[in-house]
């Protein structure tokens, strides 16, 4: 134990009971707790203080220099001391119930840990209350610089020795310095590998091992008075030993002051006044080291601060009661803070490497003061847990919340960021990983540099992205294991976790109950009416037409709609999907039904497209269906045309008031924008004679001149029109095609005839009938002049309307203005195709 | 992990969070955990002012189990993607 300076060859126990200016008699004191030592816990411990045995015979009194008798026994402290020093009778009386602990001999007897942390947090809040006392009365503080180089050099030879039993962990975050901390990281360290077989009474007790984040608190309660052994290092002034002494009380809480306030008792009749001249020095080395979080401990030091002030001994001894009292109760880390909070007074210096304080004018030693208070509060709890311990938190959280599937598990975010990409701020989207992206996003947010504070970013990275795959695998293994509810003697018992919550009601769907129940009353019975929505069925010609309700309607949607889910995520994975479950939920092929059928015997997947769920999906649907099954859907909804609500209700002339109503209104615009899109998309597909099909279709199953009052049935034949010209231009239709087409045109045309005029809805604005103009002109495109020559006459009224409607416009508004552009463009849509052009005043022709 | 998965595209949007105890914070929501354990920045209490214990405080970590509403705009919610996100999960339930 060089480096400590301290000779563990003390003076022979004596066997008197000792006067005031005498040592304690170890052995009378000794409670014998130092031979609990089982080697196991501290393999170490020889090398490091280099004594396999230190005996039993200290005299702890010497720690405190009595002007008088300069004790045999050296002053210096050693952690071996102070943990060989474990007479039980000594330490009550010392310490109360809690025994000094030593940072080395932490493997020692856990009892003799809690003890000793009791005690020490008892004294440590006693000598921060003495501090606070004597903080108005601030003496010299010439003494106080010497003092801190000196406890400075000790406390850096101090902490070489540690590391090496502590797994590397020099100091927190790299920071030499003694610190204002309370000797956390030591206590940290040494106590999860500690079993403490023994709780200390009201104190949390602690899972063998474990680093558990709630620990963190009583830990470091635990830790504190533990990691309070006394200040190491050759000492050669009490001052040093003092201002460890003053260290070792102040953090850590305690629970039995009488016993400390006996202690002191008795300790003060052996002070003398030399630790006067220190007592100055001492507040300012108190706080330091209280912030220097010096994990020694040393019972003597304990003593010291009580004696430094020999003359206040009766006022100090008098706060003993009164801090006992309120704090006799466990507490946890506030109360610590709060003593320090009270022995930091601004005035105290705190760096050690200031000059003396008269050297400073007033004001910068009260801002110097006012800014170590402040970074003493937030460097207190710095280095609360070691890297290990973060690391294992860090483990632990993402191991929660990361999953191997992200598309299934968590599927809304995922999608939504796809959807909605987040406007980058550098501009550039970089596509990453899903594990450097957790690992990304967890070190932004948390600052965590891994391995040090100046080590590069990326190392940091790295080992956080392993450690998220080292995380997967493990929460892979771990969801096969419990299942969310275990069947115990008692009943069931229900635990959740992060992904699978507890369930508070436990609701079976139908399905489950029914089956339930069959297996409870031991029969199968089949149910003939086979209205809930059955799956799969493809109606044979001769069964029964089906009446469908609402509720089997939306029953069909949904599974759909869980058939293309499935269908969706199983193509994220591979590139062959099952598709017929899908197609069969369609129930396209179910029942043959066309206009005018009863609505309820309607072919299903019609009446499905009468809510704005499945036209949402109509794009989605469409991408797994293959060519002949989308001919298919849309053959079945050519035939359907006006079973459709968008076109049954969505005719203006069904209403008294001309008026379609708004939710038909909407519904128009959901089909606008999804399913007339799809439709042009499958028309583009098709082959002309198919279109022929799909027109002839439409003529015989449908009022043509009805549905041409509708904006979408409009639409559709506008589309199925355009396409069918569009092919005919290109030329490739061979002659049997073309006459197959003229006629079908014709039959169209004869269909609409006289009632072209009937197509544009009065009620409706001149900005809004721009379809209608567009149909107008295929459908003279298509047709031959004779045909062009009716649809002028029969539209005759309505293009004078326009131009004089665009006339009387107010130019001077610009917003008239565009409407004025918007409705001659409209009609110059259909007149360009005769060759005209209109503008406000007069039709021309158009010159090219 | 609905909620979950639907509090990530949440973060850095403003939000008010009535808890049980009545009081109704405003923030910006940091973060989120899987127990829905939200962290607030930057917040202001709406209605209890008349408790001012929040008064000096910037940022919030609020236990998940407290929380009764968390008041969001509408804007910042896909529904339908939401909706599918639903149906997964009750088919993901119902399939367990």
């Amino acid at each position: 134990m060089s480096f400590f300076g301290f000779d563990p060859s003390g003076p022979p126990p004596q066997q008197r009971h000792p006067g005031p200016q005498e040592s304690y008699d170890f052995q009378e004191t000794y409670e014998g707790l130092g031979e609990i030592d089982d080697g196991l816990d501290d393999a170490m411990n020889n090398e490091t203080f280099g004594v396999s045995s230190v005996g039993k015979n200290f005299d702890f009194a010497s720690s405190v220099p009595a002007a008088a008798a300069p004790s045999s026994v050296q002053p210096q402290l050693s952690f071996a001391r102070a943990a060989a020093a474990n007479d039980d009778d000594f330490m009550k009386d010392l310490w109360g119930d809690s025994t000094p602990e030593p940072k080395a001999p932490a493997q020692q007897a856990p009892a003799a840990e809690k003890q000793d942390g009791r005690k020490i947090l008892s004294l440590e809040e006693i000598e921060a209350q003495l501090t606070a006392i004597d903080n108005p009365l601030q003496r010299g503080m010439a003494q106080g610089p010497n003092m801190q180089q000196q406890q400075q050099q000790q406390q850096q030879q101090f902490y070489p020795g540690m590391p090496p039993q502590y797994g590397g962990y020099m100091m927190p975050q790299g920071y030499m310095m003694p610190h204002p901390q309370y000797g956390m990281p030591y206590p940290g360290q040494f106590m999860p590998p500690m079993p403490m077989g023994q709780q200390m009474p009201g104190m949390p007790p602690m899972p063998v091992g474990s680093m558990h984040p709630n620990q963190g608190p009583p830990v470091y309660a635990q830790a504190g008075a533990p990691g309070m052994p006394g200040p190491p290092g050759p000492q050669s002034s009490s001052a040093a030993n003092t201002a460890s002494q003053a260290q070792l009380q102040q953090p850590p809480q305690q629970q039995q002051q009488q016993q400390q306030q006996q202690q002191q008792q008795q300790q003060q009749q052996q002070q003398q006044q030399p630790q006067q001249q220190f007592a100055p020095g001492a507040d300012v080395n108190m706080v330091q080291t209280l912030a220097a979080k010096h994990p020694a401990q040393d019972a003597a030091a304990f003593q010291a601060p009580v004696n430094q002030r020999p003359q206040s001994h009766a006022a100090d001894m008098s706060q003993f009661p009164v801090l006992g009292a309120p704090q006799a109760q466990p507490q946890q880390l506030g109360s610590g803070p709060e003593i320090l909070r009270s022995a930091d007074s601004p005035h105290l210096a705190h760096g050690r490497h200031h000059p003396a304080m008269e050297d400073l004018l007033p004001e910068e030693q009260q801002k110097l003061a006012k800014r170590q208070e402040k970074v003493s509060r937030i460097m207190r709890y710095c280095g609360v847990m070691n890297p290990k311990d973060k690391d294992f938190v860090t483990r632990f959280q993402l191991s929660q919340i990361v999953t191997d599937d992200p598309y299934n598990e968590d599927f809304y975010a995922q999608v939504y960021r796809v959807i909605h990409p987040k406007s980058a701020s550098d501009g550039s989207v970089v596509p990453v990983s899903q594990p450097n992206s957790i690992a990304q996003a967890y070190l932004d947010q948390s600052g965590h540099r891994l391995g040090g504070r100046f080590k590069r970013a990326d190392v940091a990275l790295h080992r956080m992205q392993q450690q998220v795959q080292k995380a997967v695998t493990v929460a892979k293994e771990r969801q096969k294991l419990p299942q969310n509810v275990r069947e115990g003697v008692l009943g069931k018992v229900s635990v959740g976790s992060g992904k699978k919550p507890r369930q508070q009601l436990v609701i079976l769907s139908k399905a489950a109950q029914k089956a339930k129940e069959a297996e409870d009353s031991g029969e199968v019975e089949i149910p003939v009416d086979f209205k809930k929505g059955r799956s799969g069925s493809i109606a044979a010609p001769s069964k029964p037409i089906k009446k469908y309700t609402k509720k089997d309607i939306m029953s069909i949607l949904e599974e759909i709609i869980s058939n293309l889910m499935t269908c969706e995520s199983e193509s994220r994975l591979t590139n062959d999907v099952d598709t017929t479950k899908l197609w069969e939920s369609l129930h396209v092929l179910d029942q043959k039904s066309s206009s005018g059928d009863d609505e309820l015997f309607v072919n299903p997947f019609i009446q499905a497209l009468n809510y704005s769920k499945a036209l949402k999906i109509l794009p989605r649907l469409f991408k797994f269906l293959t060519r002949d099954q989308i001919l298919t859907v849309v053959t079945l909804i050519m035939a359907n045309l006006e079973n459709l609500k968008v076109v049954k209700d969505g005719s203006y002339t069904t209403y008294a008031d001309k008026k379609v109503p708004e939710s038909i209104t909407k519904l128009v615009d959901v089909y606008t924008l999804t399913f007339c899109k799809v439709l042009m998309n499958a028309v583009q597909e098709f082959k002309f004679t198919e279109i022929v099909g799909l027109l002839h279709i439409l003529i015989q199953h449908n009022v043509l001149s009805f549905v041409s009052t509708t904006k979408i049935g409009l639409s559709v034949v506008t589309s199925l029109l355009s396409r069918a010209e569009l092919m005919t231009g290109e030329g490739h239709i061979s002659a049997t095609d073309l006459s197959a087409w003229t006629s079908c045109y014709d039959e169209l045309f004869t269909a609409l005839e006289s009632r072209i005029a009937a197509i544009f809805s009065p009620n409706q604005a001149d900005t809004e009938d721009d379809y209608v103009w567009q149909f107008l002109a295929t459908l003279s495109l298509g047709g031959k002049l004779s045909h062009q020559r009716i649809i002028v006459d029969e539209v005759r009224d309505e293009i004078f309307g326009v131009m004089n409607r665009a006339k009387a416009l107010d130019c001077s508004n610009p917003a008239n203005l565009y409407k004025k552009q918007n409705m001659l463009n409209n009609l110059n849509m259909y007149l360009v195709v005769m060759g005209l052009v209109a503008d406000e005043n007069e039709i021309q022709e158009l010159k090219n | 992990m609905l909620f979950f998965s639907f509090f990530k595209t949440l973060v850095d949007q403003e939000v008010v969070v009535e808890l049980k105890n009545d009081i109704e914070i405003k923030g910006t929501l940091k973060s989120v955990d899987q127990y829905l354990n939200l962290k607030l920045d930057n917040i202001s209490t709406v209605n209890e002012e008349k408790y001012p214990h929040l008064k000096a405080v910037k940022t919030l970590f609020v236990r998940g189990s407290t929380v009764r509403y968390v008041h969001l705009s509408a804007n910042s919610v896909d529904c339908t993607l939401l909706q599918d996100a639903s149906r997964r999960e009750a088919m993901a339930q119902a399939g367990k």
